[in-house]
């Protein structure tokens, strides 16, 4: 198991590296010279030279992706706009962006397994079609639509919880359950899947010929196999997640990192739209990884193969 | 020739039994209809401003209500469609072109080849796709020429994979095998028997990535990274009639509709096309 985690780990690195090379190139070699956008509009061509000597935009490339780099590991990249260290602004952004996401992740997690379980219990009945119709439509809803019709009912028509914002518990409901029903939905059908290709083997079967009691069958039996492929889903939609809080903290006012991101890019501080974006995916990343080795700790099969 | 055309009607056939496919297929004609007729339907300019008509919901003169700056939504729903539809084609079909040759190749060949190109879209994929995508727009300014380009980069690695593993498969099948004792050269071989052997799983990709194409054109455009104002776009008018949420909720509604019912579409084309070009996997 060891060696499998290191394996995995070291894998990591290559990836991490790729990542912000990529994101590095995007924004630096497409058209459109930084330092102009730095600048402004109305900068003459000497402000916009002290510019590019500065930040060492004059330097090759590859000298200045190394440069920043170290920076990025020393802490030292600031904001163009404030000239703060990036991650002093960003880091309590990140945090309402990781509690956003483990508030979701919790919503879908219960109402998708609950629901995933019922509907497979209840095969073809009105509550498994009505289950099966309502995730069809959640997978192909649009986010910040479905932001907008929480708000429309819970806040305009109700008023419950606010519309937008960060403040107390209450804020927090409608912009977690946004992200939390888009994913419950996937993880409801995915439940409702595997369960129906648990219940049909033969140890479900041989279980209830010896007269174990239905639940007995169901919980100790069905789910607890089916737990594990639905963990690793869970996992990956955590993931996923990251990059849809972008749409839904736009949609609630939510300050975190997607926020933070976007306003940055109105504002044309490109290192915080770099960091950020680096710093999203790389949560990104290693939840997969995470999810892998759960996994495999879960199944020994994996770590084997 | 005529073996394809009845492959065809076999497929047809299949495809015709699942429920959804077919609604998926009408949605997906209606929209095509509303997004090349829109000139011919629309019952007003999707520009033309009636600023004592703003916000007004609902009426048999403007089913759909009027937006902040007195513009019929219905209008700008049909012209929406052409915006997003034109852009999303377009973005899929170069990311088509460009992931599938990648990946051909690199399924083709093996080896350093594989290992080079497999690994820069391992790359691609460890970012989520919203956000390679505003990375991109961020780069170049929004626009509908950049709008394309950053939806084709973050599809490209899906075909690249998909096309792979297809031509892994139908590389070792015999008539390749054949193919190479006659003395065909790689690359003929390659474009003119393995790739049109692997079309349907690209076909259903390409369907799906429609749907996502579809959001992500309507998610930057909420961003404010999108498409800009004027221009009617689905999401750009989402998020401008988020400020007026509390006073005229029906801005709110009809463009994410539209938004909802085209993705609805595509993944139930994409779900039943995957299912009639593939039955092993149905019949299990």
């Amino acid at each position: 198991m060891g060696r499998f985690v290191l394996r995995r780990v070291l894998l990591l690195i290559p990836i991490l590296i790729g990542v912000s090379v990529l994101i590095f190139l995007i924004m630096h070699l497409l058209p459109g010279d930084p330092a102009r956008l730095i600048a402004g509009e109305d900068a003459s061509e000497e402000e916009i030279e002290m510019i590019r000597v500065k930040y060492g935009l004059d330097k090759p490339l590859v000298i200045q992706y190394l440069i920043f780099m170290e920076n990025l590991f020393k802490g030292e990249v600031k904001s163009l706009r404030s000239d703060a260290p990036v991650f002093e602004e960003l880091f309590p952004r990140y945090l309402n962006t990781i509690q956003l996401a483990f508030s979701s992740v919790f919503i879908a997690s219960i109402l998708g397994i609950l629901f995933g379980v019922i509907a497979a219990i209840h095969r073809n009945s009105i509550v498994d079609n009505l289950v099966m119709a309502v995730s069809l439509f959640g997978v192909s809803m649009p986010i910040f639509w479905l932001g907008i019709l929480l708000i429309l009912f819970f806040s305009v028509y109700l008023g419950w919880f606010p519309s937008g914002g960060k403040e107390g518990f209450s804020s927090l409901v409608l912009p977690s359950l946004t992200i939390g029903l888009a994913i419950a939905a996937f993880i409801a059908r995915m439940t409702r899947a595997l369960m129906l290709d648990v219940l049909s083997q033969d140890y479900i079967r041989t279980a209830v010929a010896y007269g174990f009691p239905r639940k007995t069958v169901i919980y100790r039996y069905a789910l607890k196999n089916v737990m594990i492929p639905i963990v690793t889903i869970i996992g990956l939609q955590f993931g996923y997640l990251m990059g849809g809080a972008v749409l839904t903290e736009s949609v609630f006012g939510w300050p975190g990192i997607g926020r933070y991101v976007v306003e940055a890019i109105f504002a044309r501080d490109y290192t915080v739209v770099q960091v950020g974006i680096m710093v999203i995916s790389a949560t990104f990343v290693v939840i997969n990884l995470l999810v892998d080795l759960v996994y495999a700790f879960l199944d020994p099969r994996i770590r084997r193969g | 020739m005529k073996k394809s055309r009845k492959t065809f009607w076999v497929v047809w056939r299949r495809f015709k039994r699942n429920k959804f496919a077919v609604i998926g297929f009408w949605i997906i004609v209606i929209f095509t209809f509303l997004a090349v007729a829109a000139p011919w339907i629309s019952p007003y300019d999707p520009n033309e401003q009636d600023l004592l008509a703003s916000l007004q919901g609902p009426s048999l003169k403007h089913p759909f209500g009027v937006d902040f700056f007195g513009r019929d939504i219905l209008s700008r729903v049909i012209w929406g469609a052409r915006v997003s539809l034109t852009i999303s084609v377009e973005a899929v079909a170069i990311a088509v072109i460009l992931g599938v040759t990648l990946g051909a190749i690199s399924g083709f060949y093996g080896g350093v080849v594989d290992e080079v190109i497999m690994r820069i879209m391992d790359v691609f994929l460890a970012i989520p796709d919203i956000l390679l995508a505003i990375a991109i727009v961020a780069a170049l300014g929004p626009g509908t020429f950049n709008l394309v380009l950053a939806i084709s980069i973050y599809s490209m690695p899906q075909f690249a994979r998909v096309a792979r593993s297809a031509v892994l498969v139908e590389r070792k099948k015999e008539y390749v095998e054949s193919a190479r004792a006659v003395g065909e050269s790689s690359l003929s071989m390659l474009f003119r028997y393995v790739l049109p052997n692997s079309i349907s799983p690209i076909l259903v990709q390409a369907t799906l990535r429609m749907a996502r194409a579809i959001l992500s054109v309507a998610g930057l455009g909420f961003l404010g990274l999108g498409i800009q104002p004027p221009t009617p776009e689905w999401g750009t008018d989402l998020s401008q009639a988020r400020t007026y949420l509390q006073i005229a909720p029906h801005t709110g509604i009809f463009p994410g509709l539209a938004v909802f019912l085209i993705v609805m579409g595509f993944n139930f084309l994409g779900d039943g096309l995957n299912d009639a070009l593939n039955p092993r996997l149905k019949d299990r």
